[in-house]
């Protein structure tokens, strides 16, 4: 009986089962992202495809069309040049609708 | 300037080789503490250690203030919890179970860690296969300056250099386990501690009947920034009393813990009953003794039973500092006993701690939701 009710409360949209989990990708000025980091570091999670990718971009990005390719809605944060690696973390972190937030350099180390 | 390569080698050849994976995992629990979490978070990020080495989870106690912006800043994983306040063994073990590190680094979000204080409580983590588990110790002085805030730093400060380098001292405000030890402990017990108290000493109890060691640092110090007043030292203290006397059982865990503060503040009070009992029962034998003398008898005798602490206080702060702090530490002494006496009364009506009804009906079924339903260890 209980636990009928408890399915009934998920159907109607209320709690989630699992976290919702997003990757912010932080791509500081005139540096061009690294697509197969950003898909190591999904395919490591067992539901990459519903994980929301965003990337976070100090200035007009270039060469992001590969990434794009690779992850589905992608969403891009663009942010004006100059703005620092720290400040595009605090930016993105804001847009993100994950309950656990990875943040990730865009760029080989 | 030292290259990165050089500045390693200071802190341990050990460390430099680990420098390619990820070995240490740092979970920092947060709850609305927008105002030390900056300054937190850039002391571990100044740990000398390689940057690949560790990562930094931040585990957000459904904070109301901007601590979550702060931790984006500085973290590699941040964990967003919602609703009401699951506490910090909660958030420490959400953080633990993403956490990829084979060593696991608890630093409390008001402590300030040093850049040698992570890297040499790995090393002898690692150097030493007997231990499972160090913590750092308090700095003696508080990263507040206020009064009250220094008397109570101190007096934690007490307890962990006595009785240091044995018992259940895991200290959550910097310490490092075993990833493997913390798991087969059972992790924190996010089923009955649902405020910050005494989670972590009774994991250090447990990871100590487990058979792991546990061992505490008193040469390795870190500073606390949490500004302490008397509402607070005494909502504190009241509250760990409680907690001491209902859930974890006073006398078992002084002979585990006896550096736990409670203890340093309890222990001196038995003593001091038994010298007040003893004058009480000498004074009826004396013909109407003066009412200023019997007071002058009792302070006399809660004076004596505490002169450690007050000697401890005169040789780091001075004889005005132990002076001053005399009034306070018997107030302080007097909510501790208090407190033990509610605690022991609640375990005897209404038992154990335990979660709300709905919490323990969805533990019950196996509810599987985010965040996730409190387990017990």
């Amino acid at each position: 009986m209980f636990r009928a009710e408890v399915d009934g409360i998920f159907r109607q949209g209320g709690p989630r089962r699992t976290p919702r989990k997003s990757l912010i990708v932080v791509l500081p000025e005139n540096h061009v992202v690294s697509p197969d980091l950003v898909a190591e570091r999904l395919s490591g999670e067992m539901d990459s495809d519903q994980i929301d990718v965003i990337l976070a971009c100090a200035g007009q990005p270039s060469s992001i069309a590969a990434l794009q390719r690779r992850v589905r809605d992608l969403q891009v944060l663009l942010a004006p040049a100059g703005t620092s690696g720290e400040d595009l973390r605090e930016l993105a972190m804001n847009q993100a609708p994950g309950d656990i937030v990875t943040l990730l350099s865009g760029t080989p180390a | 300037m030292a290259t990165e390569e050089s500045k390693y080698t200071q802190s341990g050849g050990l460390l430099q080789t680990l420098s390619e994976r990820v070995l240490l995992s740092v979970v920092v629990s947060t709850r609305n503490s927008e105002s030390t979490l900056r300054q937190v978070l850039t002391a571990i990020r100044g740990s000398e250690l390689p940057r690949k080495s560790y990562e930094i989870i931040v585990v957000d106690d459904a904070s109301a203030d901007g601590s979550v912006a702060i931790a984006a800043r500085f973290a590699d994983t941040v964990v967003k919890l919602t609703g009401h306040q699951a506490g910090p063994a909660y958030a420490r073990n959400r953080g633990v179970e993403l956490a990829r590190g084979e060593v696991i680094a608890f630093v409390d979000s008001e402590v300030v860690v040093r850049p040698d204080t992570i890297p040499r409580l790995m090393r002898t983590l690692l150097e030493r296969p007997e231990v499972d588990a160090v913590s750092a110790t308090h700095e003696e002085s508080s990263g507040s300056p206020n009064f009250v805030s220094q008397y109570w730093n101190l007096l934690l400060s007490f307890g962990e250099h006595r009785h240091s380098g044995r018992g259940a001292q895991f200290a959550a405000g910097c310490g490092v386990v075993l990833r493997a030890a913390f798991l087969s402990a059972g992790m924190y017990d996010e089923w009955r501690f649902d405020t910050p108290s005494m989670e972590s000493v009774e994991l250090g109890e447990r990871l100590l009947g487990a058979g792991r060691g546990v061992i505490l640092c008193p040469e390795l110090k870190v500073s606390h920034l949490k500004k302490w007043d008397f509402a607070s030292v005494c909502h504190e203290v009241w509250h760990r009393g409680r907690v001491l006397a209902r859930s974890l059982g006073y006398f078992r865990m002084s002979a585990v813990a006896p550096g736990e503060v409670m203890f340093t503040l309890c222990r001196t009070l038995i003593p001091a009953v038994a010298i007040l009992g003893t004058l009480m029962l000498a004074a009826a034998f004396v013909p109407a003794p003066h009412p200023s003398a019997k007071f002058g008898v009792a302070l006399a005798a809660l004076f004596l039973t505490n002169l450690p602490v007050h000697r401890f206080y005169a040789e780091t702060r001075g004889l005005w500092f132990a002076v001053a702090s005399a009034p306070l530490h018997i107030l302080v002494q007097i909510v501790a006993a208090m407190a033990l006496c509610t605690g022991w009364i609640l375990r005897d009506v209404f038992g154990d701690v335990s979660p709300d009804a709905t919490t323990q009906a969805y533990s019950e079924v196996g509810l599987e939701i985010w965040p996730p339903v409190p387990r017990r260890p």
